[in-house]
């Protein structure tokens, strides 16, 4: 039995090769996510046990926020941990984030996407090692006019010690200064990638404008101290927020929070392997039940041989054993070669992220084999069970009939059966009260997933007709090669319809993409065409990135300092805890929380409002959908807690309508300022005087900023097209992801194609014996494969854009507004055409005919003789 | 008839090398002449099937050469020569001569719409009339029963006026009724249009419908016979020890 099945997959090569790609590709590509993401997160292992090597113990400070810029601990606290017995030395650090480094043109350095820049404290009281940072070069800075840099930075820069260097901090704003020195971490010039702006303790704290604060600190116990002990002492010296533990274990934290960051690119990069080995199986699931109905003469005549039907089905999944093994094998092979070329390539692009030698965990060859193995198993189980059907007779009749297909009546009742249930599941998840049972997002998955078996189970019954008028239109084009195309296509409708899901799974996947970048980008066009009535507004650069971006109050002055300028509202923008609570419910969110001005509204006017959009201290006000989702209305009270300075309790004094108030809950600034404790702006809105474009007024304040290159101002329709590349640059990256998909299910066009020409190998050959020629014969190939492939691509679209607008109806409420089919090409840049749909119709069938060209090329080259004596 | 309508000169024609070597033709020269009906005939292996297929331009000569009229299909390429068979040629095969996805009608026209020429309406009523087909036009070959099939098959060889209709074994799947309808048409197509037709058969009263009948044997003709009838035939299959 083995032999047989090795036999039956050697003979057909091609058949092997398409489909063992299929599950390379899918295994490979999740496999190299592995390989990948367990290499940084060793590399990370490797960096935090060095960081923390010279630390007994770690005080560090927790946080109920999850985005938040963490909490502080009072010097005068951290100065009772002295008094610990078997404390030797306490080294205080202050650390914090938002300033950057200014080239000698005067521009950020290294900005865009990548590792952030880091502000810490450094000082010589410190022992080797106590941040990881070590001065390597010149001497610690001493006073305000001096900083040290990291090697990285200070390599990029150009900078040696005594230069000038300017840092910009989003608080203070701009601050000259001298390099006194450049810190190393440990052999490397910096930590992972990140940029490091140093300073003595008091210069951090008035940088970051914490003063008397730290982050925490390291701490050295006497010899033979038990450690243990020691860290209880210093727990009943601090505050309850305060953290205490020892180094070795604050290395592995910082490690697994890097690994818990990491595990998320993991899932959702594997993700699209996943959906590549999903499309896979339709591949192979179709493969093998063209191959058993070639075979059934064989098969019968195994039958008739002695060969049980139990025999029979072994053969079939022994065979689909050992190509999904070979695969799987192979692909775990690729995997490797991905991160190893990823490791070779992103740092070539730029971009630095610490790596160090491939790391290959059991989990991942498991993973990878497993995969790939039993999808290929799975997948032929249906068309194993055929062929243990066949029956004895079939050897010895000429020609073997199609097995009887099911009633039409019957699949269209089954499919639509399962159509309602998937709906409903889908619906359920995305606008019903889930209430404790499991999340929306089970309900969501499990509809989406119901859905596709309904289409797939329906798609038979309208592969028919949908062939036939795709066929009919390129018939008017190209003569009866598009006739017998459209015939074959039609011939078989469950084969045509089973090819072609491969395709839809993936070009659903990227119509969904592209319905929800044409959504939200026609949300993004409604605010800012018609709501806002600003001229221009000032952003941190990256503004996109970072939604607590900030800058220092001195630029508001700037802009209010230009002729042109009429009037400008300031925004604050940090996070917060929201808890409003009702009889019945209690919502607590974690929220980003505006610091408005009186005078906010008449830059961002409401549809419609109640109450007053001018709250004083202590009120709130926020927009309808989120009053709405917290059951609040006006005059209700809510808890808001500040990551700094605790809980306060607001009343609700006004709800906004529009889509320019979309996410947005304001206090008056003095509250913001006073529970935040800094005073840094994350916008600013400017309008010009009667007469003035907003282009002129661009041009008129920016040279007022021209030494804050960590600001941008920017009129709509910067923004519009900022957002726009931004939105176009997301959409590019997921397409990109989905090509492997594409690709697969394009495979099994191919694969379907060649094991037709095989069939119909004495029809082509009479075919060419009245008259079809070369030419035509491989035309007649591809445009069969183009029909089946726009079929698929159209079901796909049509599943694509049904899945958007259920989920832009979900997110009604977080202010995705509009919902939009991009049918056409948003701009003619590459992101506006890979998001237009039609081009995604028209895309597929060039596809099915390139991907179809082996086959066709196979069609033409059969000898006629040789076809017509074929059987 | 003063010129032939196809000819063989000296053709040879080898399949496989070394030891699955076989010579299918060994420098045969053979002429059809225009207007009439020739049958091939032969011992099974002879190479009937071969020097049909070399004569048709479906395969190619070893050695020699394969005239259509004047022209020499070997100096053809692939192109030139699929046009010189749909438009000069036509074709009926012993079996799976139709296009299953194609309804009877257009299997008739295929070559037509292969060559972008027009039908002449005319003319294939009238040939699908006289093969009894006309009720079944709409049909697929799936639908039709052997002897329907291969009349349409038939029709097809002969709705385009090809100079040549090559035959191979075409009633040797078919009853005698049907069998003898068949043959009764191509008869009369040689009778009332001067069609040329070349006809490989193993039965002499199939070959009894011919003008001429020539005899092979291992790749070489041995023998012809003018104005047969199945007598003289078996007679002559006997003598050459068949
Ligand atoms: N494609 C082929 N490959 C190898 N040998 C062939 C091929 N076609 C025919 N032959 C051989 O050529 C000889 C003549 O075959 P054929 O013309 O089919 O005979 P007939 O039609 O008279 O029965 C036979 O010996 C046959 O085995
Ligand atoms: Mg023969």
């Amino acid at each position: 039995m083995l032999r047989v099945s090795l036999k039956g997959v050697w003979a057909h090569k091609v058949r092997l090769v398409l489909t063992a790609l299929a599950i390379i590709l899918g295994v490979g590509l999740i496999s190299g996510v592995y390989v990948y993401t367990d290499t940084i997160g060793k590399a990370f292992d490797g960096i935090f046990a060095d960081a923390y090597a010279g630390i007994d113990i770690a005080i560090g400070t927790e946080s109920d926020f999850s985005f938040g810029e963490g909490t502080y601990l009072d010097e005068a606290d951290f100065a009772l941990i002295d008094e610990v017995p078997g404390v030797e030395e306490a080294f205080p650090v202050l650390q914090g984030m938002g300033v950057s480094v200014l080239d000698s043109e005067g521009e950020v350095l290294g900005s865009g996407p990548g590792p952030p820049t880091f502000v810490a404290s450094l000082s010589p009281a410190e022992s080797d090692g106590v941040s990881g940072f070590t001065i390597a070069e010149g001497a610690f800075p001493v006073g305000s006019g001096q900083v040290a840099l990291d090697r990285g930075i200070a390599d990029l820069g150009g900078f040696q010690i005594g230069d000038r260097v300017t840092v910009i901090s989003d608080v203070v704003g701009r601050l000259d200064l001298t390099l006194a020195g450049i810190a190393t971490f440990g052999e490397d010039n910096t930590l992972g990638g990140t940029t490091w702006v140093f300073f003595d303790l008091p210069t951090t704290q008035s940088v970051l404008q914490r003063p008397g604060l730290l982050s925490g600190g390291a701490v050295q116990v006497t010899p033979g101290a038990q450690i243990d002990e020691v860290i209880a002492g210093i727990r009943a010296k601090l505050p309850d927020h305060a953290t205490v533990v020892s180094g070795q274990d604050a290395a592995e934290a910082e490690a697994a929070d890097i690994q818990s960051a990491l595990s998320f690119f993991t899932i959702f990069l594997s993700v699209f392997g996943w959906v590549a080995l999903f499309v896979g199986s339709f591949l192979i699931y179709n493969t093998f039940r063209i191959v058993v109905s070639q075979r059934t003469r064989e098969l019968a005549l195994l039958r008739a041989l002695g060969a049980g039907a139990r025999q029979i089905r072994g053969i079939v999944l022994l065979e689909a054993l050992t190509i999904g093994f070979i695969g799987a094998v192979l692909g775990v092979g690729f995997g490797v070669m991905i991160a190893f070329g990823l490791q070779l390539i992103l740092p070539a692009a730029g971009i630095d992220i610490p790596t160090t030698t491939l790391s290959i965990k059991p989990r991942t060859v498991i993973v990878g084999l497993a995969a790939g193995t039993v999808i290929t198993f799975v997948s032929a189980l249906i068309p194993a069970r055929r062929a243990s059907k066949v029956s004895v007779m079939a050897a010895l009749r000429e020609d073997a009939p199609d097995p009887a297909r099911g009633g039409f009546l019957r699949r269209a009742l089954v499919g639509g059966a399962i159509l309602v249930l998937g709906l409903a599941a889908l619906f359920f998840g995305l606008f019903g009260d889930t209430g404790s049972g499991p999340s929306p997002v089970v309900y969501v998955g499990v509809g989406v997933g119901v859905i596709f078996l309904a289409v797939f189970a329906l798609s038979p019954l309208a592969a028919g007709p949908v062939t036939n008028l795709l066929g009919t239109i390129l018939e008017r084009f190209t003569g009866t090669s598009g006739r017998l195309a459209r015939r074959n296509a039609m011939r078989s409708p469950r084969r045509t319809a089973a090819t072609a899901a491969a395709v839809t799974i993936s070009i659903t996947l990227v119509a969904l993409a592209s319905t929800l970048t044409g959504s939200i980008r026609g949300t993004i066009d409604e605010v800012l065409a018609d709501d806002v009535v600003a001229d221009v507004i000032v952003l941190p650069e990256g503004q996109f990135g970072d939604p607590t971006g900030a800058f220092a109050p001195e630029i508001a002055d700037r802009v209010r300092g230009s002729d042109l300028v009429a009037d400008i509202t300031r925004v604050w923008v940090g996070w917060a805890i929201l808890t409003s609570e009702t009889p019945t419910t209690e919502t607590v969110t974690e929220t980003l929380i505006t610091g408005m001005e009186p005078n906010l509204a008449e830059f961002l006017p409401p549809d419609a409002f109640e109450g007053s959009l001018d709250p004083g201290p202590g009120q709130v006000v926020m927009e309808a959908s989120i009053a709405e989702s917290g059951n609040l209305e006006l005059g209700d009270s809510v808890v808001i807690e500040f990551e700094q300075a605790g809980e306060f309790p607001y009343t609700l004094v006004g709800i906004a309508e529009g889509p320019a108030w979309a996410g947005i809950i304001a206090i008056p600034s003095t509250d913001w300022i006073s529970a935040a404790g800094i005073d840094q702006h994350a916008q600013v809105y400017a309008k010009a005087v009667e007469g003035v474009t907003a282009d002129e007024l661009k041009a008129a304040v920016e040279p007022l900023l021209a030494d804050s290159p960590n600001v941008t101002v920017q009129t709509f329709e910067d923004l519009q097209s900022e957002a726009e590349a931004q939105l176009n640059g997301v959409l590019n990256f997921i397409l990109a992801l989905l090509a492997l998909a594409v690709v697969i299910g394009m495979l099994g066009v191919t694969n379907t194609m060649a094991l037709a020409v095989f069939e119909r190998t004495r029809e082509i050959g009479l075919l060419r014996a009245v008259g079809l020629d070369r030419r035509t014969t491989r035309r007649m190939v591809r445009a069969e494969a183009s029909i089946v492939s726009v079929f698929g691509a159209l079901m796909g679209i049509g599943l694509g854009i049904f899945f958007g607008w259920a989920l832009i109806r979900a997110l009604e409420d977080q202010g995705f507004t509009v919902f939009a089919i991009p049918w056409l090409p948003s701009s003619l840049s590459v992101a506006g055409v890979l998001g237009s749909l039609l081009f995604w119709l028209f895309a597929t069938g060039i596809l099915g005919i390139l991907f179809a060209v082996y086959p066709a090329w196979r069609a033409a080259r059969l000898k006629v003789v040789e076809a017509i004596s074929h059987l | 008839m003063n010129s032939a309508a196809a000819r063989a000169e000296g053709v040879t024609k080898v399949y496989g090398w070394g030891d699955t070597r076989v010579t299918a033709l060994d420098e045969i020269s053979v002429a059809f002449a225009k207007g009439e009906f020739t049958a091939v005939m032969g011992p099974s292996g002879s190479g009937k099937s071969t020097l049909m297929h070399c004569m048709a331009g479906l395969d190619s000569v070893t050695e020699g050469s394969v005239f259509i009229g004047d022209q020499d299909l070997s100096t053809l390429s692939d192109r030139r020569l699929t046009k010189l068979r749909r438009e000069r040629i036509g074709f009926i095969f012993q079996a799976f001569n139709l296009v299953p996805t194609l309804s009877a009608s257009e299997n008739i026209t295929l070559p037509l719409d292969l060559a972008g020429t027009k039908v002449d309406q005319s003319w294939f009523d009238s040939v699908v009339e006289t093969l009894g087909v006309a009720d079944r036009l709409k049909h697929r070959p799936s639908e039709l029963s052997g002897g329907q099939q291969q009349r349409v098959a038939a029709a097809r060889a002969m709705v385009s006026r090809p100079e040549l209709i090559f035959a191979d074994e075409p009633s040797g799947n078919l009853d005698s009724k049907a069998s003898a309808d068949l043959l009764d048409f191509l008869r009369s197509a040689v009778k009332d249009h001067a069609q040329t037709i070349v006809m490989v058969t193993h039965d002499a009263n199939a070959a009894g419908y011919s003008d001429r009948i020539v005899f092979l044997a291992d790749g070489r003709v041995v023998d012809s016979m003018e104005d047969p009838n199945p007598e003289r035939i078996l007679d002559r299959l006997k003598s050459l020890e068949y």
